[in-house]
């Protein structure tokens, strides 16, 4: 039970950057039908604004770091949207494949030429490292702080896409284009703001595990990957089921991590090629209508 | 032979609350020549496509030559020798037109050896160069298929139909979208075709009534998703209700 | 045409893939005369990558399947080669590559039949998926040696000889490519070929023609990997050890990079890409170190301003060339607005 507890706070603080991730990457697919895997890219360049950025272990000014790394990353992200993917939407899904496949290549490799090879890392903020007993069992405190975090996000990503108009335009163009553009609703416009939310979220997330882990290249790969794992579990273009799926396969990596230490890390890829094979549309995604003529 | 080539049992398809077929009796003997008309949204589209395989019917059996066929996608369908034409030609247009051809002529070897897939196709390339000069269409063999016009894409079309030596060919909409002179030279190679190969078994969906009665021997009409009529050309283009159907309260379900 | 296409001649050659045999043939003689020392070591690792590519295109060119994954089999076998080698010393180096063929060929097979049941996005993250498991376990799994790699490669033996020198890896290497691509020729050519293309240009028309599109595909893949794992081993041959960067994104990337470069409905295409990408690379290794960046831009560059590759500028600059005239004439009242390539799979195939 000592060990129970700890490992499933520990794996959903783990889902949760790959919560941050996957909401941005599954609202800019159902709106622009695009899988940006330039993603991973602008959550390592987020990862390391904070380390360029945080000098010292205030919460104050991590918190300053991690909003400063969320605003820089949204720049770019908007840049790319607006020098390269508005470009490609017209040629087919294997360009625009592409061209997010080469900005992630460019973006990870321009980090390098910034911030050099050497693995950096960042104390955590003052009175988030340690841990807190809850009756009993000690949990991580940052754990706890970066589910907080979570939750936090996740409730305004609901307000703001149930509760508000602009949400509500996201809603339908990831619902039915074609009628949604029938109604008025600028396609482009949603599009940029879209990819500016989505990469504010993605370097936040970076931010966020910067205490956790040292950063260094390997780490774009290392939770894009996991992230459209949870994009593909939960449902192309559902932000709860990303949700969902985030923590529940934290938890069971965690979980796995404390009780059968090899199979950690390879839990998201045994669950997405089962749930391919069970339920291909996710858990909250609808049905293709593409009829699958291979067979 | 002659014997029950195509059987539909009951072949119902619905979808999303649209009765588009229902329950659907049908039998075509082989050699037959069988034409599907009706107002559109009769259900002869969706019909056609049931035998093809495109969609699977929500209730009711597909038999081809005594096998139930009804589980099975058109690729399979189309090794057990059912080919067909699409209503606005489908090519390869990044292809050639000879390419083309030659493309559809390999799928005459139904279940082919494993290691025939490796080595050069030459017998469906002399197949397709014959059927090249039998269209018409030798003088462009080696041009992409966007450059042609639309009467030629469907000659294409059809011949890389024929290429497949079918044992059923469905021909959707044959003449669709040509010249009056082109669609009288796609109907006479069409009967030249079968008058060759008499057990060839054609079912054809179209619009035109000289078409169908220079091609058909039997025409079924369907009126929002059931069989109204069968019979001759003749008395099926006489009938009151065809009449009706066509030139009186307008189409609609 | 050029009319020396169409004598008898050459149009057995071609039919036989002699031409292919005589091009490596003529390659592997020319190079050791301009190139010396380093630049040997060079070309012969365009050698590698341009078998790299064309096994690549087997799948992106031919039938139309573009996988992020290809450095996971590109680097299955580098590994399986080593992972023997280093177990049983004396196999070899022939019969390596052999294994480490089939080794890829069943894990491609294996991969696609799985993957295939998915379609576009899915798909795409799928081949991310097999490419981030092979490298998490070269870093996880203790015999595969972690980040070290595996070494000692440099004692293999092919048809009993130890390749001592660059030239003689050269000759080699330009061997072994020249029957793989002889193989491919083949293939190109085949019934199995034909189908590749009808599968890439329109599945549903060629399901409907009677074509097995999925098999179609797993063979593609199973043959793409075969291909792309005996470059692997090459490579290790080559470096005298495998590693973990060995499967990483940038390969994949580069990879693609090579096969957009050359043109992808080309044969020999990816050979362009891939030489024109290591030469440059070659060039530019005083600038960059790391090459992720360097492959990232071209390929942007190319998926923005040139989607079918090298190959086809020629036709583009024709298309072009009469609009960029007039302008620089001056305004008239007919101007010709060629319709631009916006995706890779505009132009026809050349060669059938």
């Amino acid at each position: 039970m000592n060990t129970l507890l700890p490992a499933v706070v520990s794996g959903i603080a783990q889902g949760v950057p790959i919560f941050v991730i996957a909401s941005g990457l599954t609202l800019i697919y159902g709106v622009m039908h695009v899988l940006n895997f330039a993603h991973g890219a602008f959550f390592l360049v987020g990862a390391y604004i904070v380390t360029t950025v945080l000098h010292g272990n205030s919460l104050g000014g991590f918190v300053l770091a991690a909003l400063a790394a969320g605003l820089v990353v949204a720049a770019l992200g908007t840049a790319c949207e607006v020098l390269v993917f508005r470009r490609l939407y017209r040629a087919g899904s294997h360009v625009g494949f592409l061209g997010a496949f080469a900005l992630f290549l460019a973006i990870t490799g321009a980090t390098v030429h910034i911030w050099g090879h050497d693995p950096r890392t960042v104390q955590y903020p003052a009175g988030l490292d340690g841990a807190v007993s809850l009756n009993g069992p000690r949990v991580a405190t940052y754990d706890l702080a970066v589910v907080g975090v979570g939750v936090l996000l996740a409730v305004g990503l609901y307000v703001l896409l149930a509760h508000t108009s602009v949400g509500t335009r996201v809603r339908a163009l990831s619902h039915d284009r074609a009628m949604a553009s029938a109604l008025g609703i600028r396609a482009s416009r949603i599009g940029t703001l879209v990819f500016a939310i989505g990469s504010f979220l993605a370097g936040v997330a970076g931010a966020l595990v910067t205490p956790v882990t040292s950063i260094d290249g390997s780490l774009a790969s290392s939770y894009l990957v996991p992230a459209f794992v949870v994009v593909i579990v939960g449902g192309l273009g559902s932000v709860p089921g990303a949700f969902v799926a985030a923590v529940a396969l934290g938890v069971i990596d965690s979980l796995l991590f404390a009780y059968v230490p090899s199979l950690s890390g390879f839990s998201y890829y045994i669950v997405v090629a089962v749930i391919l094979m069970i339920r291909p549309q996710g858990l909250f995604g609808h049905a293709s209508r593409a009829t699958q003529i291979a067979r | 032979m002659t014997g029950t080539l195509v059987r539909l049992n009951g072949v119902t398809k619905h979808y999303r609350g649209v009765r588009a077929v229902q329950g659907v009796d049908l039998e075509v003997a082989a050699g037959e020549r069988l034409a599907i008309i009706g107002p559109n949204g009769a259900g002869k589209s969706t019909l056609f496509g049931m035998i093809a395989g495109e969609h699977r019917p929500t209730a009711g059996r597909v038999f081809f030559a005594d096998r139930d066929v009804t589980s099975w996608n058109p690729s399979r369908r189309a090794s057990a020798g059912i080919s067909r034409t699409f209503q606005v030609a489908r090519l390869f247009d990044a292809m050639t037109v000879r390419q083309n051809l030659v493309i559809a002529a390999l799928s005459a070897h139904r279940r082919p050896r494993a290691w025939d897939a490796f080595v050069r196709h030459r017998s469906a390339e002399r197949t397709a160069d014959a059927l090249l000069e039998r269209v018409g269409l030798a003088h462009v063999a080696g041009s992409g298929t966007s450059t042609l016009a639309q009467g030629a894409r469907k000659s294409l079309e059809l011949a890389m139909a024929i290429a497949q030596s079918p044992r059923l060919l469905l021909l959707d909409e044959p003449t669709a979208g040509m010249s009056y002179e082109d669609a009288r030279s796609a109907v006479t190679m069409l009967n030249q075709l079968l008058d060759e190969t008499p057990d060839l078994t054609i079912v054809l969906t179209a619009h035109d009534m000289d078409v169908i009665q220079r091609v058909a021997r039997r025409v079924v009409l369907m009126a929002r998703g059931k069989v109204v009529l069968d019979g001759t050309p003749e008395h099926v283009a006489g009938h009151a209700t065809t009449r009706e159907l066509y030139l009186g309260r307008g189409n609609h379900d | 045409m050029p009319v020396s296409t169409r004598t008898r001649g050459w149009q057995l050659a071609r039919t036989g893939g002699v031409h292919v045999l005589l091009g490596c043939a003529a390659l592997a003689l020319v190079v050791p005369m301009i190139a010396t020392g380093t630049y040997v070591f060079t070309w012969t690792t365009a050698v590698i990558w341009a078998l790299f590519a064309m096994a690549t295109n087997v799948l992106f060119g031919w039938s139309g399947l573009l996988s992020f994954g290809q450095t996971a089999f590109f680097g299955l076998g580098g590994y399986t080669v080593a992972l023997i080698h280093e177990n049983r010393g004396n196999v070899d180096g022939l019969l390596l590559l052999a294994v480490a063929a089939v080794v890829a060929a069943v894990a491609g097979a294996a991969f696609s039949v799985i993957a295939l049941r998915s379609t576009g996005a899915e798909f795409a993250v799928l081949t991310l998926v097999l490419a981030q498991v092979l490298w998490l376990l070269t870093n996880r799994v203790r015999a595969l040696h972690g980040e070290d790699g595996i070494g000692g490669l440099y004692s293999i033996t092919i048809l009993g000889r130890e390749l001592a020198s660059d030239e003689q890896t050269w000759y080699t290497f330009v061997a072994i490519a020249a029957v793989c691509c002889w193989l491919l020729w083949m293939l190109h050519r085949s019934t199995l070929g034909a189908a590749m293309r009808a599968v890439r240009d329109d599945a549903h028309r060629a399901a409907a023609l009677g074509i097995r599109v999925r098999r179609v595909q797993v063979l593609a893949f199973a043959i793409g990997s075969a291909f792309s794992a005996v470059a692997g081993g090459m490579l290790g041959l080559q470096q005298g050890v495998v590693s973990p960067t060995m499967l990483s994104l940038t390969i994949s990337g580069q990879v693609l990079v090579a096969c957009l470069v050359g043109g992808l409905r080309v044969f020999g295409g990816p050979v362009l890409g891939a030489v024109v990408l290591i030469l440059a690379q070659q060039a530019l290794s005083g600038v960059a170190t790391d090459s992720t960046m360097f492959v990232g831009i071209l390929l942007l560059v190319i998926v923005l301003v040139l989607p079918s590759g090298l190959t086809s500028l020629p036709g583009v600059l024709a298309a072009h060339l009469p609009a960029l005239r007039r302008r620089a004439r001056g305004p008239s009242p007919v101007t010709a607005d060629p319709a631009p390539a916006t995706a890779p799979k505009a132009g026809t195939e050349t060669r059938s």
